[in-house]
Parts: structure tokens; sequence; C-alpha cells
């Protein structure tokens, strides 16, 4: 999960018993809304954020992730944040 | 008529009979159990999708799988905000 290549490191979202099956794109959804829901109470650089920030764009395919962001600019997105 | 074999006092005529309704009560009894454990268990089941949006939130410290090879209870990453 943890991989350095030249000082740099690379790391992939952690296992989370929460998901505990193959099919991860529960855990993609619940970090995206996590992450959401956590800028608006705490703002985007508070470290909690970040974290989800990371998992979701790590689990979620970039399409999932910029269709939902046209979503919620547009106003319909259906997930409760 | 009743079909032969369906009573007890029948089924001592036909004991060939007996292996078929132990395997046949094996195999029921744990289709019902199994359907039933997916049904109430499953993390990604909710019975109120209104009330309960993320059922698989329940499942931060607890194990979903039969088997798990570690000894100790899991721990979601995921930090509180």
């Amino acid at each position: 999960m943890v991989l350095e290549v030249d000082g740099v490191k690379l790391e992939t979202a952690p296992w989370d018993p929460r998901f505990p099956n193959t099919n991860q794109t529960k855990y993609c959804y619940q970090s995206f809304l996590d992450y959401q829901r956590c800028k608006k109470i705490r703002g985007e650089d508070f470290d909690a954020c970040q974290y989800y920030k990371r998992v979701s764009n790590s689990i979620c395919p970039n399409a999932w992730i910029d269709k939902w962001n046209t979503q919620i600019e547009e106003n319909r997105f259906p997930g409760n944040i | 008529m009743v079909m032969p074999g369906m009573s007890i006092e029948s089924l001592k005529k036909h004991k060939s009979l007996i292996p078929l309704f132990f395997c046949l009560g094996i195999g029921m009894s744990g289709a019902a159990f199994y359907l039933t454990r997916l049904a109430m268990k499953n993390p990604e089941v909710t019975w109120h999708p209104k009330k309960n949006q993320e059922p698989w939130e329940a499942y931060k410290e607890k194990t979903y799988k039969f088997y798990s090879t570690s000894t100790e209870p899991p721990v979601s990453p995921a930090p509180k905000y």
C-alpha cells in the first residue's frame, strides 16, 4: 500500500472494515460524501478532509468525480451533504 | 391420499427416504440461514432507506466475513471530523 520511489511516497487507500468485499464502489461514494461533508463543516485544509480527498481520489473513477462535482455545482447532487 | 413417507410411521417402511430428507433439511435450513443473514447483516442492505442511508457505517469496528485471518477486531482508518 505504501511505496517509495526516488524519495516520493506513493500511497493508496487503506483497507476499511466497512467495505470488506471486492466491490469497493461504496468506499468510493462514502469517501466522496465524507470529503464534501467535512469540507462543509471544517474547511478544505483540515487534515481529515485531506484524508478523505486522497481516499476518494484513489478509489473513485475520475469520470465519477467529475460528474459528481458538476452535479454539486449545479445543485442537483442526490447525496445528503 | 397422502404420499407414503410423509409421516413418521410410513417413513419406517420406506427407510431409503431418510437420507433424502436429511440432505434436503440441511440444504433448506442452510439456504434459509444464509438468505436471512444477507438480509439482516449485510453492510450494504438497509431496511429503512430514508432513515439509514449508509448501513455500512455500523461496521466501522465489526467484521462481516465468516472467517477472518486477523484475531483482533478491525478498526476503520477513516478519521472523524
